[in-house]
């Protein structure tokens, strides 16, 4: 099925087509038309669905083109794959996107194709992208596998930006500053069970996800057992960021005091006080309103031990403890901007150390793993 | 792989230990007597006793430093120290070592209390001895010295000391100011290798005191209307002293000392 738009007077070459579709360089013409021929199996969405999704994105700019280009959907075991070349006289340049979704195939190529097409008034200096993020949600998303750029995401001149949806359903950006464009993901009745809506906080000022937050942490408190001889609570905060899927936070706690008496007299003990910083990172999944994330571990404690009773000269001493572990982490969100959390964690200490009080007989060493309980609340923006 | 790096990190834990003293605990070592003049020379403690006191060394030889008391030894080769076991009660008990083995001269490891006692008192402590030695002089448990403002030195006044008796040691009062056991003439054998309890009534005084003497509550010696103590200030001494003996190491353990003015 082929499908013709008139075409407009533009010098948009695929000279520069190519340069837009890989380096980002921007369509400078307005006036543009299209040839689509679009062959895909019968559940995708045809060819009219396409050009209407284009011409959403480029409007009237589609009139007077001469850009050809071919999409053709192949299935691929469970996944759809999409070629897409675009031709001008004997140049022809080819792109090769895969998706679980043949949906967000025919949204990626519309929104490829839209973006080269739409009128430019601020071209000079602007850039633009055709193509499609690389999708990492685990349900597949739509690939890129062009070869000029293996990650190209479709801008304007103003910085907006332009990209299919992944399956998630949260990184799909769509936007112009001046003309609307149609949204590329798919309205609430089509997706998935598995999808949420993108959150407000996940959004910028377009109303369109954005793939990062920062996260402030606080108030955090945690119980921790193992590396002193009874159970410690703490109370911090911290601050981090998320990106796509994967969240990077940064923990400072404060530990109440304690005091590791000896063992061979009770009135003699070492009183040791503890602030840690941690460093997390984490993988997260989302479920509606509740997300997991695995989370790998690393944390830097200082130690300041003083001797403790009766007939005792004190002195302070400071100690370092390297500790590395694992844990998990599960957030509910109440809101968009704010979640509760509970999590836990293990550690292995890299070293542990001893306070001695002179001649007093033993002060049991610390423990040489760590659990961790810890409760909170999160903010993000 | 995840369990190379978990036995990595906890091998890393297990090799890295270090150490780090945060005080010292001074009731291992005494300092010595407590008494000090304004020229920093040691001088007796002439305070009131109070009573009751007791020490079952919990706190190692810190009962007799807040007495103003204080532990020694006399020669490098002899040693106080406290021990987990044996143990009378509590968790720790206190070990006098002497290490006589030259065969001659006299040894001592004992702590010791001073200022003004009681006039009626009990003075007890229970005692351990692992082994008796084969040959040994002047091997004594208590030991009270004696003075008055006038006097430049303290007097050797009495012990409670371990003599010879049929089948091993027995407990016997020696008057250090005469040179002779007051008794009594064949003391009943201590036993070796458990806890026995020794006690002594002393009633000071310079014309009508009396000595009382019992071993695990029971009384073995008793002698009354003579002179015991004419001095206003004594010490107590208890712990392992000899004169001679020819035993390499000889131990004494100790625990549970008190002074009561009841029994």
């Amino acid at each position: 099925m082929t499908f013709r738009f008139p075409r407009p007077n533009s010098a948009f070459g695929l000279r520069g087509l190519a340069l837009a579709l890989a380096l980002g360089a921007a369509p400078a013409r307005a006036q543009s038309a299209l040839d689509l021929a679009w062959d895909a199996p019968a559940e995708c969405p045809n060819g009219a669905a396409v050009l209407a999704r284009v011409r959403a994105l480029a409007g009237e700019t589609l009139r007077g083109s001469r850009l050809h280009a071919v999409g053709r959907v192949e299935r691929a075991g469970g996944r759809y794959r999409l070629t897409l070349s675009l031709q001008q006289g004997a140049d022809v340049r080819e792109r090769k996107m895969e998706s679980v979704s043949c949906d967000d195939l025919a949204g990626a190529a519309a929104v490829a194709l839209g973006l080269l097409l739409r009128k430019e008034p601020t071209a000079a200096g602007g850039a633009a992208t055709a193509g499609t993020t690389n999708g990492t949600g685990p349900g597949g998303g739509t690939t890129d596998t062009g070869s000029s750029n293996p990650t190209t995401t479709a801008s304007d001149a103003n910085g907006a930006s332009a990209s299919a949806s992944n399956p998630n359903g949260n990184k799909a950006q769509s936007s112009t500053p001046k003309e609307p464009t149609a949204p590329v993901t798919r309205p609430p009745s089509e997706r998935r069970n598995d999808e949420t809506p993108p959150a407000a906080a996940d959004a910028d000022s377009s109303g369109t996800p954005r793939r990062w937050n920062v996260l402030l942490r606080a108030p955090f408190g945690t119980v921790g057992v193992g590396l002193l001889s009874r159970p410690t609570l703490a109370l911090g905060g911290g601050v981090g960021f998320r990106y796509d899927d994967w969240r990077v936070m940064a923990v400072g706690r404060t530990f109440e005091g304690a005091t590791q008496w000896s063992e061979d007299f009770p009135e003699l003990g070492v009183h040791i006080a503890r602030v840690a910083a941690d460093l997390d990172v984490c993988r997260q999944w989302r479920s509606g309103r509740l997300e997991l994330a695995p989370c790998a571990n690393a944390e830097l404690s200082l130690l300041t031990a003083r001797g403790k009773g009766p007939h005792v000269a004190p002195a302070s001493q400071h100690a370092r403890i390297l500790a590395l572990g694992a844990g998990a982490d599960a957030r509910l969100f109440l809101v968009r901007w704010l979640a509760v959390f509970a999590e836990a964690t293990f550690a292995i200490e890299t070293s542990r150390p001893a306070f001695l009080i002179s001649d007093s007989g033993k002060i049991p060493r610390l423990g040489p793993v760590e659990g961790s309980l810890g409760l909170g609340t999160e903010w993000i923006f | 792989m995840f369990r190379a790096v978990v036995l990595a990190l906890a091998s890393l834990a297990w090799a890295c230990q270090p150490d780090f003293v945060v005080g010292q605990w001074s009731c291992m070592t005494s300092p010595g007597p407590v008494g000090r003049n304004d020229a920093g020379m040691v001088v007796p403690v002439r305070d009131a006793v109070a009573t009751p006191w007791t020490t079952g060394f919990e706190d190692a030889f810190c009962g007799y430093d807040d007495a103003k008391g204080w532990c020694y030894t006399d020669d490098a080769s002899a040693t106080y120290t406290t021990v987990a076991s044996p143990v009378h009660s509590g968790r720790h008990a206190a070990a006098f070592t002497l290490n006589s083995g030259d065969g001659g001269t006299g040894k001592q490891a004992r702590c010791a209390r001073e200022g003004t006692f009681p006039t009626d008192a009990y003075y007890g402590a229970w005692f351990y001895l692992p082994s008796l030695p084969q040959d040994v002089q002047n091997w004594n448990l208590f030991h009270f010295n004696a003075e008055n403002d006038s006097d430049s030195n303290w007097n050797n006044l009495l012990d409670v000391t371990l003599v010879k008796t049929n089948g091993g040691f027995g407990l016997a009062i020696i008057d250090d100011r005469a040179g002779k056991s007051l008794g009594p003439a064949m003391p009943s054998a201590v036993p070796v290798g458990s806890w026995f309890y020794v006690e002594l009534r002393f009633v000071r005084s310079g014309t009508n005191g009396e000595l009382t003497l019992y071993q695990d509550h029971q009384q073995v010696f008793d002698v009354s209307g003579i002179n015991t103590d004419p001095y206003q200030y004594d010490q107590w001494y208890v712990g392992n002293l000899v004169a001679s003996t020819s035993q390499p190491d000889l131990t004494v353990y100790v625990d549970d000392v008190s002074l009561s003015t009841t029994q």
